[in-house]
């Protein structure tokens, strides 16, 4: 196997240690994490802890952050997937670094067969598509209702964030306003989600 | 060269697929003959007193006779004589091992004969179906090579009730409380964990959505050994990983040929139980024999 950091936790982490196979360790995750990896990402808007005191930090460095804890915590369960100007699995846990446009159909396409078999998805981003807004949200309505979350990441108040609260409504899921400020909040529902039966 | 009656001279019956070797008896004999073309490689008839070479090992084959006897072995030609089938009922399919070159020996039903030889490869290409291309170097890519619907000998897709009825079937074949071989735990844990992760619909639709992500991220996910040569079965030692067939009886069906006094199956087409009364039979080696039972599926 080609030498590539994994995040502790991740599916291919899991798949090592225990000896499975990648297929049979995602049938068991129970959530994905549909991450936006945008330009976008790179804003230093957002903070993460450093020896315990709060630093300025890009969005990406925030998300990368708390999705390093969940897979920790939470080994196997999580399949990350993201999303730019292509969407991808992300089986080693690490997110790319954030470049190119924000093509969320993309990512939801990628992932809805998965959320169809009742696997819950949690979706990350700021929130600006380049797609046609009114498709996303006909394929949330198709192919999602039960099984979305959103979590918006950026300044507070946008039409980014907007969208995002409309995205959990139409699928009947929780809408996190601001996902640093609550990560403890959104940490919770996402033990929530792995917790609940498919 | 002295020449002696013929009623003492070695002969050698060449024919394509075999040599069969003629000669007056002497205690060392068999372990000098073994030595000279190899151990594979010959095979004592007990029913028609002479011994079966392997055809490539002929110039060793003579040579050696030459020697042993101090003259030279007469020699005929002929076709082949022995009538290959393309359908034998195995009592037990032994495990790959190291001193076979990649080979395991399989004795024939209701005989003492093990006399059929089946490389891993050939087992792999019917009970994963997937030959192996590569020696997989580590415990997880040796996982990989099989997926669960393997493990359980069904191609999918598949009902719950084919699940559990090949889930019985491994488990009538490994159940530790019955099957004390060596790999009888390992085996059985293999199928029980198959069976738990495939029983139903959903869980199997998921674990298809698992394996299509795998050979989606694949090339990116693994870099490829180069591809060992399989082992020849005369050839030099070369690497290979021991393998344990699923089952270990069964009607095979497929294409085999003769080398020396054995049989070669060169593929496997179909593979069946063997059933009598509705019973089917299952083997396994225990205190050096060969136990066979019959139960119920």
């Amino acid at each position: 196997m080609t030498q590539q950091a994994l995040a502790k936790g991740s599916v291919l982490d899991v798949a090592q240690q225990q000896n499975r196979s990648i297929a049979e360790v995602t049938k068991d995750a129970k959530l994905i994490v549909l991450a936006d990896t945008s330009g976008s990402m790179n804003t230093l808007d957002a903070q993460i802890q450093v020896n315990d005191r709060p630093q300025v930090a890009s969005r990406d460095a925030a998300a990368r952050a708390i999705l390093k804890e969940w897979q920790q915590k939470l080994e196997g369960k999580i399949l990350l997937a993201h999303f730019a100007n292509n969407a991808q699995f992300v089986l080693s846990g690490i997110l790319p670094s954030p470049d190119g446009d924000t093509y969320m159909l993309r990512g939801l396409n990628l992932v809805q067969r998965f959320a169809k078999l009742g696997v819950k998805v949690l979706l990350i981003s700021d929130g600006i598509p380049n797609e046609d807004k009114e498709s996303i949200k006909e394929l949330v309505r198709q192919s999602f209702v039960g099984r979305l979350d959103t979590a918006y990441i950026g300044q507070p108040g946008t039409p980014g964030s907007e969208f995002m609260r409309e995205l959990a409504e139409i699928a009947r899921g929780q809408f996190q306003p601001d996902l640093i400020k609550h990560v403890q909040q959104l940490t919770a529902r996402v033990v929530e989600l792995i917790a609940a039966p498919k | 060269m002295k020449r002696r009656s013929s009623s003492s001279l070695p002969t050698v019956l060449i024919t394509p697929h075999c040599l069969y070797v003629t000669s007056e008896y002497k205690p060392d004999f068999p372990s000098k003959l073994r030595a000279a073309v190899g151990e594979m490689e010959s095979y004592w008839h007990k029913d028609k007193r002479q011994w079966q070479i392997a055809p490539e090992k002929r110039a060793e084959l003579l040579a050696f006779l030459e020697r042993f006897y101090k003259i030279e072995p007469a020699i005929r030609y002929d076709t082949d004589l022995e009538r290959i089938k393309d359908r034998y009922a195995l009592d037990y399919i032994g495990n790959v091992k190291e001193g076979r070159n990649g080979y395991a020996l399989a004795l024939l039903a209701s005989s003492d004969e093990w006399l059929v030889l089946f490389h891993q490869n050939t087992l792999k290409g019917y009970f994963t179906g997937k030959a192996a291309q590569s020696t997989p170097h580590t415990e997880q890519q040796k996982n990989q090579a099989q997926t669960l619907y393997d493990v359980l000998l069904v191609q999918p897709p598949v009902t719950d009730d084919e699940i559990k009825k090949a889930y019985r079937r491994m488990a009538m074949q490994w159940h530790p409380d019955r099957n004390k071989e060596a790999e009888a735990s390992q085996m059985f844990m293999r199928a029980q964990r198959a069976y738990d992760a495939l029983k139903t619909q959903s869980q199997r639709e998921l674990y298809d959505l698992g394996l299509s992500l795998e050979k989606q991220l694949a090339p990116v996910l693994y870099t490829p050994q180069p591809a060992r040569d399989t082992a020849a079965l005369t050839g030099s030692k070369s690497d290979f990983s021991l393998y344990t067939p699923p089952l270990r009886c069964g009607i095979v069906e497929g294409k085999f040929r003769q080398w020396g006094g054995r049989i070669v199956c060169d593929e496997i087409t179909k593979f069946s139980d063997i059933v009598q009364n509705g019973l089917t039979k299952v083997t396994y080696f225990y205190d050096l024999k060969l136990q066979v039972k019959w139960e119920t599926l």
